[in-house]
């Protein structure tokens, strides 16, 4: 299960949190599943989140994670950790600031899918 | 350090304990204890020079199917162009869709000032090596030549690289990876 909350708007950049959460017992979930799996865009590794997308449909653009450094995305946690029975971890990605007038934007998040029109604040 | 100061230390690392703090999405509470440890400073604590460094942050945008994202990188920026977009298949004749794509990219550069340019195009593990390596050159070049145009005559001139089915994004194990290897990479250094 995944719990969306409004992304966080700066001057600059825009951080979205996701909370993933294993509600049954047999649930596992593993970050590298947020992966884009193209070490090419975002981060360079296939274990991190680097997978989420802001969607401006308006606009007909994609938003790419953040990255500092050399392709590292600015996503936390970066690591390929699982989640065991009965736990959470909240996932932040940081991407370019969209549009001063846009209030809410579309969140892609990799196996779950597209939420719309996730409150930018 | 005296006795007092030891007992003072003892006190605050008690406290800082004692203190849980739990940090949520939307709530942030803090459990105070009662009594603030006021801080000290032994006499013979090391003074450390303080380094935290900044870094620039890097964005980047792809078109909604994700077949065309351009990225700032260190130095410039790099752009992935799905060869799907630009070419038929077993083809280095651009499609008059790639024509938009790469006008579209051309602006996007020119906005970042004039660089040196290097395109680079791949190709997946299916044919023969030989055939691979001249296709992906012919497709960079194709770009190229497309890139130059929408340019102008103020950049400096552009290299063109072929490496066929060398270094590939992803293992060319399905279809789903071969796709992602064929690709035109042009990065610009400023």
């Amino acid at each position: 299960m995944a719990e969306v909350y409004p992304i966080q708007r700066g001057p600059k950049t825009a951080t979205a949190n996701v909370r993933f959460i294993t509600a049954k017992g047999s649930d596992t979930f593993r970050i590298g599943t947020l992966n884009d799996n193209n070490p090419e865009l975002g981060d360079k590794n296939n274990t991190a989140p680097d997978g989420l997308r802001l969607i401006d449909s308006t606009a007909g653009k994609a938003y790419l994670p953040a990255t500092i450094g050399d392709q590292e995305c600015l996503c936390s946690p970066r690591v390929n950790s699982m989640l065991d029975h009965y736990t959470d971890v909240t996932v932040s990605v940081t991407f370019a600031a969209p549009p001063a007038d846009l209030t809410a934007i579309d969140l892609v998040i990799p196996k779950f899918g597209t939420v719309r029109d996730v409150p930018l604040q | 350090m005296s006795r007092s100061s030891e007992m003072r230390h003892r006190r605050a690392a008690r406290l800082v304990i004692t203190g849980s703090v739990a940090v949520g999405l939307l709530t942030a509470t803090v459990a105070v204890p009662a009594v603030w440890a006021t801080p000290t400073t032994p006499d013979d604590a090391p003074i450390m020079e303080i380094t935290a460094p900044v870094v620039d942050i890097q964005f980047g945008m792809s078109t909604l199917d994700g077949r065309v994202a351009v990225e700032d990188r260190k130095n410039g920026s790099a752009a992935r162009l799905d060869s799907t977009v630009l070419f038929g298949k077993d083809s280095a004749q651009l499609r008059l869709a790639a024509l938009k794509v790469i006008d579209s990219l051309a602006r996007d550069l020119r906005k970042g000032g004039p660089g040196k340019i290097t395109v680079t195009g791949y190709t997946d593990d299916l044919g023969s090596a030989a055939h691979g390596l001249k296709l992906s050159k012919q497709r960079a070049a194709a770009v190229a030549g497309r890139l130059e145009k929408s340019l102008g005559s103020d950049w400096p001139e552009i290299t063109v690289v072929g490496k066929g089915e060398a270094d590939p994004a992803v293992p060319n194990k399905n279809e789903k990876n071969r796709k992602l290897n064929r690709r035109v990479i042009v990065t610009v250094k400023r």
